[in-house]
């Protein structure tokens, strides 16, 4: 199922690192490429339901440092909109320099 | 950072909040407690840690010498007391008020959680978690009321966990917070503080283990229940009932991102209780808890000073009741959901619950 560790990414977070990464996790899970994930996609068409959302949410607590609200994807449902939230939130810069 | 957009509905009583809340925004309130109030005096600690591991084996050898089974009880009420007292301590090392020696806080702070087997990093950094984000309803890690609509959409067992928990097992509130939190690495974000459990968690096996496995050797299985699992048990209880009552009041809201401040969260949100003095002294002024939120950095023994400081600086702003089972009883009986339309509570029937403020002159006069 879906309860792999998620590989942390190497290097500086930006937000294309976390959209990469939320690709990489949403491929795992549905057992697709990774380039079959479309980011303007909302989780609930990929069918993710509120276990997995908690799931997400876990990890990527790990691959930001900080804890986030449980309710973070019902808020911003497609990767676009998540990464771009965080890397609001965060100030994550848009891509490395 | 958040996802949530309530209070849907926000009556005069959440606006008279927002406006307190506003009136304290850009305030330094750490400047209102003189800094000498700071300032750690080692010895009076190591007291109060003596205190309290006295007051928790004591009742425990009191179990192994009582003449009669009806005496358990209220021995094992006052090892929780004691091993409460030692949470207490080790409260004061986790904020390094205990010493200005960061391995003695830690040294004293894995002693003084051995009675509730917490590892003293994972508490640590939890506890740490709770007041960066005191009543932020999406953050908090105490007591968050849920929404009624959320919690319907919870697994049963999580359902069943979270209603026993506000209502009649209230007590074992924090049985829970430590299933979550004590033994799993995991459930903490950052790398560092992962490893800094893991270290925690080896000491409190190290040192647990082989104490379960003399007491069943000298005094059969039941020892563990006597002397470990039922002091445990009542610790928790303590932990549960203290914790719940200073951030539960029908008068107070827990916050979306939207209107949590930090402010707000260190001086509004928290309710002190007056406690009779031999309390006051074996819970190491616990119950004196909004100068602790404004400034962790107090030692235990100057909060009466630092609430008194506070008080006079922000007249009317600490919340403060005599603490009575009454009380008590209100939070279990009717706090049990966020309600999305007034920001503060509703029950389980799902009426909501009318605000009521505490009464200062009451406070006052039972001083």
């Amino acid at each position: 199922m879906f309860r792999k560790k998620a590989v942390k990414p190497s290097g500086p977070l930006t937000q294309e690192v976390l959209r990469d990464w939320l690709m990489g996790y949403l491929a795992d899970h549905l057992k697709i490429a990774k380039a079959d994930i479309d980011t303007g996609t909302t989780f609930e068409s990929y069918g993710l339901d509120s276990r997995v959302a908690v799931q997400v949410s876990g990890a990527l607590e790990k691959v930001v440092e900080r804890r986030l609200s449980p309710g973070l994807l019902y808020e911003h449902q497609t990767i676009d909109d998540l990464s771009g939230y965080l890397a609001k939130e965060l100030r994550l810069p848009e891509q490395a320099v | 950072m958040g996802a949530f957009d309530f209070p849907t509905a926000p009556d005069a009583q959440f606006e008279k909040f927002l406006e307190q809340s506003a009136a304290i925004e850009g305030e330094r309130l750490q400047a209102a407690v003189p800094k000498d109030y700071f300032e750690p005096r080692v010895w009076r600690g190591v007291l109060g840690f003596a205190v309290s591991w006295l007051v928790y084996a004591g009742a425990i050898v009191g179990v192994a010498y009582s003449p009669h089974w009806a005496l358990y009880l209220p021995l094992w009420i006052v090892a929780g007391l004691g091993g409460w007292g030692l949470h207490c301590i080790a409260h004061d090392a986790g904020h390094g008020s205990f010493s200005r020696n960061r391995k003695l806080n830690t040294a004293i702070g894995h002693l003084s959680l051995l009675p509730l087997a917490y590892p003293f990093h994972a508490w640590r950094h939890v506890h740490n978690m709770h007041h960066s984000s005191t009543n932020h309803l999406e953050l908090d890690t105490d007591w968050r009321p849920l929404p009624a609509g959320m919690y319907a959409r919870m697994p049963l067992r999580q359902k069943a966990v979270y209603l026993a928990t506000r209502t009649w097992a209230f007590w074992g509130g924090t049985v829970n917070y430590w299933l979550e939190s004590a033994f799993r690495p995991g459930f903490y974000p950052k790398e560092g503080h992962r490893r800094d459990v893991k270290r925690s968690i080896a000491f409190v096996l190290a040192v647990t283990l082989p104490y379960l496995a003399a007491l069943v050797y000298f005094t059969g299985w039941s020892g563990i229940l006597l002397y470990f699992a039922m002091p445990w048990l009542a610790t928790h209880a303590w932990f549960s009932a203290t914790t719940l009552m200073h951030h539960s009041a029908s008068d107070i809201p827990y916050l979306t991102a939207e209107h949590w401040t930090r402010n707000a969260s260190r001086l509004l949100v928290t309710t002190d209780y007056v406690y009779p003095k031999w309390l006051l002294f074996l819970t190491h002024n616990i119950s004196i808890h909004t100068a602790h939120h404004v400034a962790p950095v107090i030692p235990f023994y100057n909060l009466p000073k630092a609430q008194q400081a506070l008080k006079q600086k922000y007249p009317g702003m600490v919340r403060e009741e005599v603490f009575s089972f009454r009380q008590m009883w209100q939070i279990v009986r009717h706090l049990h959901f966020y309600d999305t339309e007034s920001g503060f509570y509703s029950d389980a029937s799902g009426s909501k619950v009318p605000p009521k403020p505490s009464d200062p002159k009451l406070t006052e006069a039972v001083r």
